[in-house]
């Protein structure tokens, strides 16, 4: 179980803005009629896409905290959403194993499919053209959105993947698999590029780096590797934390300079942990805030700020970091 | 004939020596297995844990429970020498990832009997009832990530055969195992029978 999946999180604030670049002020606010089950972000399209417990789908502009579509759903128990950087495809993936992809300006699903478990990890490509969905404990799945085709799926491994990343330039696919391994596959053919088992235990976020040549990845190890995408050794580690947490989400900025990433209590994946960002060159922390509760999602915007999503019992809350 | 004896042909004892007709009535009495249900392997797996069947330290805090079982295929044979990983949280709920507390690597007997001694799980605060984790390797077999939850847990009321879709990760009743308490008032720990069945490839 994911942070993501859960219901009711709150982000009204934060406690401590140890660093410059925090978020200050309050964050906007986007009135829902039922609690948030999951959301998306794209920062690209200005967009989120918000499932509440009504049994609704949302999608918003964030421009204006306007309301574009609502999309009626069979069941609120969604475990996961993604949103596609072109702000034209909603994915959501429910507890049963029924996934779906949604056209957002129509509101019509463009396909359905039925997974063997619920969705553990799902991720567009980076140009909205191929979707990859990890069921829990199963192999990843790649589809073109378009003509809904499954172009491959991934090797089996133990347990199954926990995070999906597109390298920008559209050749690989990253994954962190439960068995400790990030794994690198050439993204038209599904073929294994390269492996690297330096964690210990689960990796549970990763993205590529800007020029597509690295993976960052970090879990229960508590470190972030940057890992060789053709290769699979590893190239540099930032500092370990001493901090019970482990990586629940990561974003590399659109230049590359910074990498972003929502961090998970150990004693408790509910509870608020911290947001931190890193600045690649110096592997120094550059910001972190503690909001007092839970981060859901973010994403860069194409500017460089950093965008991240909450929700209380009735809204959706949007932080932005300048 | 080996067919016909596990059908349990009585004609055909007669006309077998004395070790295949005891060979015969021996897998007359295997049964069929149902696979043991999936579960998933959850945030915390830590790869590389010791081989030791003691999972808790002495003196730790909580109720002490022994874990027991065999491993079989589905058709009924016992599995020596699987690997079974299990990992769970302290009686407070917590994991360890700095080190390999509450974490271990068993293997199978040449009965296919595992059993481990720890602590009984205490309530990790993002689920919603106890557990432990397996993982289960057995060559030419399915690998298997399950857990084990315990019919005393609260979260059931007593009745872990309807209430077990309370926590939407507990995918059958069976993981839900019987809990004894054993032992003198002074000691009293808890002892849990879990068998597990993988399917072959």
């Amino acid at each position: 179980m994911r942070p993501g999946s859960f219901a009711m999180v709150l982000f009204a604030g934060f406690a401590t803005a140890a660093m410059a670049q925090a978020p200050q002020g309050s964050p906007e606010i986007i009135k829902l009629q039922a609690p948030v089950t999951s959301v998306a972000l794209s920062a690209t399209s200005n967009r989120a896409a918000v499932v509440s417990r009504d049994k609704k789908l949302t999608l918003w502009d964030l421009a204006d905290s306007r309301l574009l579509r609502t999309i009626a759903l069979v069941t609120a128990d969604i475990d996961v959403t993604a949103i596609s950087d072109d702000g034209r495809w909603i994915f959501t993936g429910d507890h049963s194993g029924n996934g779906c992809i949604w056209e957002a300006s129509t509101g019509q699903a463009q396909f359905q499919l039925r997974l063997p478990h619920y969705p553990s990890a799902v991720s567009f490509s980076r140009d909205s053209k191929l979707i990859a969905i990890a069921p829990m404990g199963d192999p990843v799945q790649v589809f073109e959105v378009a003509t809904s085709r499954m172009l491959y799926q991934t090797k089996a491994v133990t347990g199954g993947t926990e995070a999906i990343a597109f390298s920008r330039d559209g050749t690989s696919i990253a994954t962190a698999d439960a068995d400790t391994t990030v794994r690198i596959y050439d993204a038209r053919t599904g073929k294994l590029v390269a492996e690297n088992r330096d964690f210990l235990l689960e990796p549970l976020a990763l993205d590529f780096s800007a020029d597509s040549r690295q993976v960052i990845a970090g879990g229960g190890d508590k470190v972030l590797i940057f890992i060789s995408a053709t290769s699979g050794k590893v190239i540099r580690r930032l500092e370990k934390t001493d901090e019970p947490v482990s990586f629940s989400s990561l974003r590399v900025s659109p230049d590359g300079s910074l990498i972003a990433a929502i961090l998970m209590k150990a004693e408790n994946m509910s509870q608020p942990a911290p947001v931190v960002m890193w600045e690649v060159s110096s592997g120094q922390k550059k910001s972190q805030w503690m909001p007092t509760t839970l981060a859901l999602c973010m994403d860069w915007t194409r500017d460089g700020r950093l965008i991240s999503a909450g929700s209380d019992s009735d809204s959706l809350h949007i932080w932005r970091v300048p | 004939m080996l067919k016909s004896a596990a059908l349990g042909s009585v004609t055909l004892l007669s006309t077998l020596s004395f070790d295949e007709a005891l060979w015969g009535r021996q897998l007359s009495e295997q049964k069929s297995r149902k696979p043991t249900a999936w579960d998933e392997i959850g945030p915390f797996y830590k790869r590389d844990a010791p081989q030791s069947a003691q999972l808790s330290r002495p003196g730790d805090p909580g109720l002490p429970v022994r874990v027991s079982g065999k491993v079989f295929d589905t058709r009924g044979n016992v599995l020596s020498g699987t690997k079974i990983e299990v990992w769970q949280a302290n009686h407070q709920g917590l994991y360890d990832l700095d080190g390999y507390s509450y974490r271990g690597t068993l293997i199978a007997d040449g009965e296919g009997a595992y059993d481990f001694r720890s602590v009984m799980p205490g309530h990790y605060p993002g689920r919603i009832c106890q557990h432990i984790h397996y993982l289960v390797s057995a060559p030419g077999h399915k690998l298997l990530t399950t857990q084990l939850y315990f019919a005393t847990d609260p979260v059931f009321e007593g009745d872990p055969e309807h209430n077990y879709t309370r926590d939407p990760l507990i995918q059958s009743s069976d993981l839900v195992r019987p809990v004894t308490l054993a032992g003198d008032p002074n000691e009293i720990h808890a002892l849990v029978n879990f068998e597990i069945v993988v399917e072959q490839l």
